[in-house]
């Protein structure tokens, strides 16, 4: 029986009644996240570039001003706009849902300053390769020098999020980058101390 | 743990689990029950209250986060005697059927209005996202630009 | 207190003093015809049970002291907008104003058993003779004790807007039917013209209004009872997952959910 059942029902009552269904156990225990072993080899640009092409990355990095989510990409429920300040509309902004952290309860994820990309930064159908060459242009990056977008890439809140996704509002984990957290902080510094070359492709 | 913040003008410390949905402390342990439960999972809007001003949907909203804040709810709005501009609007163009959502619509009106005086019929789209099963919508628009007038002429005597 | 023998299908019941407001209260039993009872049953699915012993009222309203008329009822609103139209059946019989009426859904614990459901587009269909004939009797009343009040004959008097007027004097139905305590029930009055309606027909503001704008209104999930438990559903989460085990457990103390 998954957590979130267990806790409606015994929290709920003083003398609860548990019901175990058959086949249920077995399923919710296959359900435990993905291993922490990367599953992307190569160069430290290819690692990063798995991760920052991930939809946990490239959702709220879209080329419209309509967020994305979920697994399949798909464009925010309820109409969801960026508004002028990138945090959402003026009475429905980002964080009338999103708090400083993920809600494992209601599923609806969290992290400080959650907000959209700025628009300069929209990744949504570029190519890895595009992708890269914008982080690098001060002119769509936000002014940033190298090492402040290797800061952002490593050290901001938001982004580090990725590797801590939370549950969506079924209690299913989402998806992690295929590059855990360590390695790719890792390929980001290793990339940013060569050089930070842009391959061909 | 024990937090404490403003609940409609009065000052408030409950000793829940830091992670209790502010919907439920509203709800339960201050018995505000304006506030309504709708889907548990921030997406219909019945447990939209504020919070320092800001339209919040407090059933995603974990009690902690309200330390020392200012949190209304419906029953802070107005009063019978004293409605809030969005009430008055929502009685003239008798908006409410079954009146379940209506609290977090209200709720979300007025910190619309707050922040767009003249909302036009794309700004009340791109904010107002409830969701009312009775289908109140066509009454509703009416009553949020209703709202905004009401708004207008109430701040313009204050001055 | 009641004579059943002279009207057909109902019995009306007077009591004085009912709950703590309450100066006079005007109740009926309605019986419905089988046809109608199907007509629930396919609303319904499941038949409610009666579980009175057939004398209590299932519908009944009141002359509050202030002089506000409070309908007891054994329907729903669930957004229809039925508390409305009963108001408006009632307003034009009793002579009162559809805002001094309020009407409230009739608590269980009073043993309004029977019916205490909406469905099927009949609750106002229903409603509407049984209504009518209460109002139009209650007004009767109210015009018969304001008469012995006032000195004069009832015939002689008009009612309005909850006020009993005649030869120069008038008085509120409030004011007339205090301490009364024995009443007289008359022969069902013939009911007005439909056309001479002054609520009915015509568009008016909903009766909910104002406690729907201030979030008042108590909807089940906002009901709290003495020592009142919590229960939720547990619903299987695979197609054809079958009952394993269940144990009981003691909670003591509720944590975040």
């Amino acid at each position: 029986m998954n957590n979130k059942l267990l806790y409606l029902l015994l929290t709920s009552m003083f003398v609860g009644v548990v019901l175990v269904f058959a086949n249920i156990e077995a399923e919710t225990n296959s359900q435990t996240p993905a291993t922490e072993k990367s599953e992307v080899e190569g160069a430290p640009f290819d690692k990063m570039m798995a991760v920052l092409t991930h939809k946990r990355c490239v959702n709220c990095h879209p080329s419209s001003d309509y967020p994305r989510q979920g697994e399949d990409r798909h464009v925010h429920n309820f109409g969801v706009q960026r508004g002028a300040d990138n945090h959402g509309m003026p009475a429905l902004r980002c964080e009338s849902c999103h708090q400083h952290e993920n809600n494992d309860f209601s599923g609806v994820p969290g992290a400080p300053e959650w907000s959209l990309a700025p628009r300069s930064m929209a990744w949504e159908g570029l190519s890895r390769v595009e992708i890269a060459k914008s982080m690098l242009d001060p002119t769509k990056n936000g002014g940033r020098t190298l090492e402040e977008t290797v800061h952002h890439l490593t050290e901001h809140e938001l982004v580090l999020w990725a590797w801590e996704p939370g549950v969506d509002a079924n209690g299913n984990p989402r998806e992690k980058p295929p590059v855990p957290k360590d390695e790719y902080i890792e390929a980001v510094k290793a990339w940013a101390a060569a050089g930070a070359v842009i391959p061909e492709k | 743990m024990k937090i404490s913040f403003n609940i409609n003008g009065q000052p408030q410390t409950v000793d829940v689990d830091g992670n209790t949905p502010l919907l439920w402390v509203v709800r339960d342990v201050l018995h505000l029950k304006g506030t309504k439960f709708g889907c548990g999972k921030a997406a219909c809007g019945a447990c939209t209250l504020h919070v320092e001003g800001e339209a919040v949907r407090s059933c995603s909203y974990s009690v902690k986060f309200a330390e020392g804040k200012r949190v209304t709810t419906i029953e802070g709005l107005g009063t019978k005697e004293n409605l809030h501009p969005v009430q008055q609007a929502w009685i003239e163009e008798v908006v409410p059927q079954c009146g379940y959502c209506q609290p977090g619509f209200m709720m979300a009106t007025a910190a619309l209005i707050e922040k767009v005086p003249n909302p036009t019929d794309e700004d009340i789209d791109n904010n107002i996202v409830n969701i009312c099963r009775c289908a109140t919508y066509y009454r509703m628009r009416k009553a949020i630009h209703r709202a905004a007038e009401l708004n207008q002429s109430s701040k313009q005597i204050d001055q | 207190m009641s004579n059943s023998k002279s009207v057909s299908r109902r019995k009306f019941l007077v009591r004085a003093g009912i709950g703590t407001l309450g100066v006079l209260a005007l109740g009926t039993v309605v019986f419905r015809n089988p046809a109608r009872r199907k007509i629930y049953e396919l609303a319904e699915t499941i038949v409610p049970p009666y579980s009175g012993t057939g004398t209590e009222a299932n519908l009944w309203f009141e002359i509050t002291k202030d002089n506000q008329v409070t309908l007891y009822s054994p329907k729903v609103e669930m957004g229809q907008g039925l508390f409305t139209g009963l108001a408006q059946i009632v307003a034009d019989e009793l002579d009162v104003d559809v805002t001094q009426i309020q009407v409230i859904a009739a608590a269980t614990a009073t043993g309004i058993i029977d019916g205490l459901s909406t469905g099927g587009s009949i609750s106002v269909a229903s409603l509407w003779q049984p209504l009518r004939e209460m109002a139009a009797t209650m007004r009767e009343m109210v015009k018969s004790e304001a008469a012995k009040k006032m000195g004069v004959e009832a015939s002689s008097l008009t009612t309005s807007n909850g006020i009993v007027s005649g030869g120069g004097k008038s008085m509120t139905y409030a004011e007339a039917v205090a301490d009364v305590t024995k009443w007289k029930l008359p022969k069902t009055p013939a009911l007005r013209s439909i056309k001479n309606y002054n609520f009915v027909g015509k568009p008016v503001k909903r009766v909910d209004l104002v406690p729907k704008v201030l979030g008042d209104p108590i909807f089940g999930m906002d009901a709290e009872m003495p020592d009142m438990l919590h229960a939720c559903i547990v619903r299987k989460e695979h197609i054809g997952a079958t009952l394993k085990a269940w144990m009981l457990v003691k909670q003591n103390k509720c944590q975040a959910w």
